[in-house]
């Protein structure tokens, strides 16, 4: 704080760079100290020294290149008033983009029913967003998806196979790796998630048009799963059960319940197989 | 006092004088914004730091790419197209569903990320750089987290903002050569990577297999912005009229700005959406979020660490609160300067803990590159010297210690430092 307030008036007349950016300066160095604070101790009093002149000595690299027409260099009034045109063009969609994005982001109101179409025409599918990060509320549970299978044995008979947790699988590829794969973290997370947005939780009926390929999606990486455990086209069927456990209250200690929710036997389809 | 002088003009004048004076703000304003280029070495950051991020996504999924967005997906290309058809969405991915197809468009994503990071013919390079995260994120949107959403969306953006100007390749070949953004001789390498990147655009967006919406949208946009392209890119083989060089330039400088306006809109409306859901729960009132978030198995890379910490329950409540309050307020703090930085550092700090403690370096970095946009100019360039000055001090201590010898040819290399004082007056001198 102290340094660069003595620092600014110490080289007033050192660059004719606006005042705006030196006091930016300043201020910037002021929190930018904390944030490397890797320098050492001798950081602390070299700033009053250093910052200004490095700060405000642009080294070329710093410079940024102009377009071919200097933005200085005298404009006729026919050009202004295209150019403006046009900046007032660029500004206008910039705003409509805007308008639209924020009614987007916004939870449900008057004004975004009101626009749902224009809005929903504009924002997909490339601004497709949802803030929603661990909110209104962070999940109180986490879930294991769990499968089991149906081999047709060389014999003819039908071998069903114990649950096997491939959520765990997952957690073990995660756990001690600072940069989980998306393969572990996002697939089977999302897949279960979509899955049961798009099906009712009692009968398993499909809710909406997305209910038969959520379901295709959580059928085929199982039964990817289940090959890569070794299994191959004998694998007649799967079944996926999820076990929720709730994560409860942080004083309150009653052991967790765990409680499943059981779809039935999917017989897999040829193209299900890598 | 107050006689003739005073009356005649003060009938009209009061009027005539706001008019004048709202005319002329106007103007200036419009002629500012179609000739400063604002924030160029924060758009270049952004550049730099979105570019690295899908980069190193890219390389740290090589093993599971196939898995991911490939042919041994589970989201199998048909399922995508099925999902794509609905929203309209396109994927270069899709165009084939050979292995090889693939494999091909992988490297060149790979590519295009590093060229897009150094800055190599930066506004055809972002035009494939963007091309290339929709088509990843459009092949397996089910894949896909917040950080992937950031990205995107930034990616699209910045191919609308002049992020090459500074800290690049351009702008190092235009300190060197005196050739500067713009049209003429010159510019023949540039506009043959415009060329491509506008024939990926034009085969990414096809979509003759797809649903066309009769009503306008930004599909149908990106369906055929490829054709005024490419005459676009063509013609910046000649150098235009001076008046016309001055309106593309303006123009050019306007869209950067409104570009640069979109982003910080972006970021804010990320953080303010984010907190005010966070408001409308229970668990960030009675502040046991953090109890929770740091109890889910999926993001738990540490489950030692994040179930000690998620034990101590006024921490939590701290960063709950704390989390919410920097990210309502984090709009209005923008109108603070000291404040303002206040802010950006605590929030830099949630993203490292993000990072670290639930597992989504990606997503941390997405946003802390975001956050960057409101980094003082004078800081970033401080920084820059600061850290490219330490790294080439160690690299000339560390390889030019064995190498002394042969480094005897390293006083040519000197010259650039003589070079610089004529790179502060734009190259005009050798041009």
């Amino acid at each position: 704080m102290q340094s660069p307030d003595d620092a600014v008036p110490g080289q007033p007349v050192d660059r004719s760079k606006p005042e705006v950016e030196s006091g930016a300066a300043a201020v910037g160095t002021a929190t930018g100290g904390p944030t490397t604070d890797s320098g050492p101790a001798p950081g602390t009093p070299s700033p009053a020294v250093r910052i200004p002149e490095q700060a405000g000595e642009r080294s070329p690299v710093d410079v940024p290149t102009d377009t071919a027409v200097p933005a200085e260099e005298r404009r006729s009034i026919a050009v202004r008033s295209v150019t403006a045109v046009f900046a007032v063009l660029a500004i206008l969609v910039t705003l409509v983009h805007v308008f639209f994005v924020f009614l987007h982001v916004a939870p449900s109101n008057a004004l975004t029913k009101e626009y749902q179409k224009e809005t929903g025409t504009w924002v997909y599918p490339y601004f497709e967003q949802n803030w929603a990060l661990f909110a209104p509320n962070p999940m109180s549970e986490n879930f294991r998806v769990q499968a089991q299978s149906r081999v047709r044995g060389p014999d003819g008979g039908v071998v069903e196979s114990d649950w096997s947790d491939l959520t765990l699988d997952d957690l073990n590829h995660i756990r001690g790796n600072p940069y989980p794969s998306k393969a572990d973290q996002n697939m089977i997370r999302r897949a279960w998630s979509s899955y049961s947005d798009s099906h009712d939780a009692k009968d398993e009926s499909a809710i909406g048009s997305r209910g038969p390929l959520t379901q295709r999606y959580l059928r085929r990486i199982v039964v990817h799963r289940f090959q890569d455990a070794g299994l191959n086209r004998s694998l007649e069927s799967i079944r996926i059960r999820v076990a929720t456990t709730a994560i409860g209250k942080p004083d309150a200690s009653p052991a967790p319940t765990t409680s499943y929710r059981t779809l039935g036997w999917w017989e897999t389809k040829p193209d299900d197989f890598r | 006092m107050t006689s003739g002088e005073a009356q005649s003009p003060g009938a009209a004048s009061p009027f005539r004088r706001v008019e004048d004076a709202v005319g002329r703000a106007l103007v200036g304003a419009l002629d500012a914004i179609s000739t400063r280029t604002f924030a160029v070495h924060q758009a270049a950051l952004l550049r730099i730091g979105y570019g690295l991020v899908f980069l190193v996504s890219l390389l740290r999924e090589y093993l599971n790419r196939r898995e991911i967005w490939g042919d041994r997906s589970a989201w199998s290309p048909d399922m995508a197209r099925e999902l794509l058809n609905g929203i309209e969405g396109v994927s270069l991915l899709l165009e084939s569903d050979s292995r090889w197809w693939f494999e091909g468009v992988y490297l060149a994503a790979i590519v295009v990320s590093a060229l897009f990071v150094l800055g190599w013919h930066t506004r055809a390079t972002s035009i494939l750089f963007a091309v290339m995260v929709v088509s990843f994120n459009s092949r397996s949107i089910l894949m896909t987290d917040g950080g992937d959403t950031v990205l995107l969306l930034m990616s699209i953006y910045l191919a609308f903002a002049a992020c090459g100007r500074v800290w690049s390749l351009d702008a190092r070949r235009a300190r060197r050569t005196g050739v500067r953004p713009g049209t003429g001789p010159g510019h023949e390498v540039g506009v043959l990577v415009g060329l491509i990147a506008m024939v990926v655009l034009g085969t990414t967006c096809r979509g003759d297999s797809w649903a066309v919406h009769p009503e306008f949208s930004f599909a149908f946009v990106c369906r055929w912005i490829w054709l005024p392209g490419i005459l676009v890119v063509f013609g910046a083989l000649w150098r235009l009229p001076r008046e016309v060089e001055q309106v593309r330039a303006g123009l050019v400088t306007a869209i950067h700005n409104c570009a640069l306006f979109v982003i910080a809109a972006e970021v804010c409306f990320i953080y303010g959406a984010a907190g005010l859901y966070k408001v409308q729960g229970s668990y960030w009132q009675d502040g046991t979020a953090m109890h929770y978030v740091l109890n889910l198995e999926y993001f738990a890379p540490w489950p030692g660490v994040s179930h000690t910490l998620a034990a101590n329950t006024e921490m939590g409540v701290l960063i709950s609160y704390l989390t919410v309050f920097i990210q309502v307020g984090f709009v209005f703090m923008l109108f603070a300067k000291r404040v303002k930085y206040v802010a950006i550092v605590i929030l830099l700090g949630m993203h490292f803990g993000i990072a670290v403690l639930l597992g989504l370096p990606a997503f941390s970095a997405s946003m802390s590159v975001g956050d960057a946009l409101f980094l003082p100019t004078a800081f970033l360039i401080w920084t820059r010297s600061r850290v490219i000055g330490r790294l080439t001090a160690r690299l000339r201590r560390g390889p030019a210690a064995p190498a002394r010898a042969p480094a005897d040819p390293r006083p040519p290399a000197v010259p650039p430092a003589s070079d610089g004082p004529a790179g502060l007056s734009p190259t005009a001198s050798r041009a």
